[in-house]
């Protein structure tokens, strides 16, 4: 079931864009959802976000205690939305590339960003700007606003955008954190950041089922999805 | 004449294009305590009359059409649970400075929601007491935020002065020994304290201390009254009858203050269970690390599985993961440790 439906998922994108407006057209797909997940389309109107949700330009997905949202974009860029965060997709055709930017207001996001070539794949969150061309890693944005990037593969260019706005290119083992003050100082991860992302790309739910005549224990946890 | 005139005009249409471009704002002001304070007025409803002044909304600039969605959230004192008490939208009304009073009367509520049982479960403590999140967001006309605030207050009764804790924060409590300990009162002449066992059919923390019978330590017995000077006791000491393991019990302390029945000087309610050695025997340190688990996330079941782990009656056949193939205890240990160290992968526990 899941196979026939990421082999539909291309034609579900494409198919539901003819004859939309073009900044309606679905730009991203839900494919996983943990516990709770709501997307808004509009101002006062969240919805129950379930697989198979597209998304448009301007729609803001949310997850709650210890929720998860995997949502893939039409290039197959992955974000894995992890509890007690909120984003919103934005995506607009300049010409023949596509502009997309993702805008973190707070929590945790793990990405795997496709190779872009024409496109452009941004993040914003309340202190920086990072432009993607193809590469992994995590952002974690935390209720002020102060952002933490930590880049796995490839490199991202960042941006401050209060304060000093520096720039900066952090390479794959690296990563920043970017306050109000607004400079972009690159460190190395080390192992508690590659741990955290480690973790950050566990999305597959697991159980173990404790037996008893009287009623069986659920345990669910996350786990990295199979190869 | 017309050279006069020149800097005034710029000066008031500088002042007319700023007071344009002024961005909206709002605030709270609220006292960081509040004691003895009904709820009414947290939870606003159109021709509601009475409702105290507990917070003022500061909107500025003045006079432009606005709304303001709110949502409060409460919880219980000494935790961190938030639970949504009420949210509301109001009807579109001219920004100004105004108090909770005003939502309601002349400033009308266009929608609102409430969550029933937990204000029931707060009036039936008369006052309200614990932590209160109010979140307001400043609305256009159309319904697009402008702005935000919140502020968070603690609501107090003469009873919440006074804290009970377990010196073991367990869940699972020692049957020879249950060392509590309790914040002192000032002007306290002594202590007493009473607890219950909560069955399955006590509704609440509440009603399983307060039913009538023969409580496991009678606060209305005066050879179990503490000294003024005591501030903790081993709760098997005072016990009346004994608890046998797999009891959920329940406690609180009262102060005993001159001039006042020593009732209305109340602590939290403190719950706990009295932990069974054979289970832990039997299925190992399973019911330690499920019960770290538990308290790390804060699950509508948890206290039923705590309960059914501790009752000893709790008998287990096997484990398996989601596919049904059997996994060993070593296994299902070594997962539950990477979860104990891992709390983030933890997904959810629950009965079936």
């Amino acid at each position: 079931m899941k196979k026939i439906f990421f082999i539909l998922s291309p034609f579900l994108f494409f198919g539901s864009m003819f004859g939309q407006d073009a900044n309606r057209s679905p730009v991203a797909i839900v494919t996983k959802v943990v516990q709770v997940v709501d997307f808004k389309i509009e101002e006062n109107n969240w919805k129950k976000a379930n697989i198979g949700q597209t998304l448009t330009t301007g729609n803001e997905v949310k997850t709650g205690q210890r929720s998860l949202a995997i949502v893939k974009f039409i290039d197959n860029s992955i974000l894995r939305i992890r509890e007690n965060s909120s984003v919103i997709l934005f995506a607009n055709r300049v010409e023949n590339a596509m502009l997309k930017n993702t805008e973190i207001k707070n929590g945790r996001l793990n990405f795997k960003i496709s190779e872009q070539e024409n496109d452009e794949f941004r993040f914003t969150t309340p202190t920086m700007v990072a432009s993607i061309r193809g590469t992994s890693g995590f952002f974690d944005v935390d209720a002020e606003g102060n952002t933490v990037l930590f880049v796995n593969e490839g490199s991202v260019e960042v941006r401050g955008t209060q304060g000093n706005q520096q720039t900066n290119t952090v390479g794959a083992g690296n990563y920043t954190e970017v306050t109000n003050v607004g400079n972009v100082e690159v460190k190395e991860g080390g192992e508690e950041l590659q741990s955290q992302f480690n973790q950050s790309n566990k999305t597959r739910t697991r159980q173990i089922i404790i037996k008893s005549p009287q009623g069986d224990i659920v345990i669910e946890y996350l786990d990295d999805e199979l190869d | 004449m017309k050279v006069k005139l020149i800097p005034f005009l710029t000066v008031f249409f500088l002042l007319t294009i700023f007071s344009y471009t002024q961005t909206p704002s709002i605030r709270i002001r609220v006292q960081p305590v509040m004691v003895d304070v009904n709820l009414g007025g947290l939870v606003p409803a159109n021709n509601l009359l009475g409702a105290p002044h507990l917070f003022t909304v500061e909107i500025f600039p003045e006079n432009i059409d606005v709304k303001i969605r709110g949502n409060v959230s409460w919880s219980d004192f000494g935790q961190n649970n938030f639970r949504q008490v009420a949210e509301f939208t109001t009807h579109v009304f001219q920004s100004r400075t105004f108090s909770n009073s005003n939502l309601g009367s002349d400033i009308r509520i266009e929608s609102s929601r409430t969550e029933s049982a937990i204000i029931d479960e707060l009036m039936a403590r008369g006052v309200a007491a614990g932590t209160v999140i109010i979140q307001l967001t400043l609305l256009d006309r159309i319904g697009n935020s402008l702005a935000n605030t919140s502020a968070e207050v603690l609501f107090t009764s003469g009873s919440q002065t006074l804290f009970l804790s377990l010196q073991t924060p367990s869940i699972f409590q020692n049957i020879g020994n249950v060392l509590v300990s309790w914040t002192p009162v000032s002007g306290a002449t002594g202590y007493r304290i009473r607890a219950n066992k909560k069955l399955p059919t006590d509704a609440t923390l509440e009603a399983a201390l307060e039913k009538s019978g023969q409580p496991l330590i009678d606060d209305a017995d005066p050879t179990r009254r503490l000294l003024a000077t005591e501030t903790s006791v081993d709760l098997r000491n005072l016990l009346q009858y004994d608890w046998s393991p797999g009891d959920n019990i329940v406690a609180v302390v009262y102060a005993e203050v001159e001039g006042k029945s020593y009732k209305e000087t109340k602590s939290n309610i403190i719950n706990f269970t009295i932990e069974n050695p054979a289970l832990q025997q039997n299925i190992g340190t399973l019911p330690s690390t499920l019960t770290n688990l538990i308290g790390l996330m804060n699950l509508p079941d948890g206290t039923g599985i705590l309960n059914l782990l501790a009752s000893g009656d709790i008998v287990i056949t096997g484990f398996t993961n989601e596919g049904g193939r059997t996994m060993s205890q070593e296994e299902v240990n070594q997962i539950l440790q990477m979860l104990t160290a891992n709390p983030a992968l933890l997904v959810n526990i629950y009965r079936r």
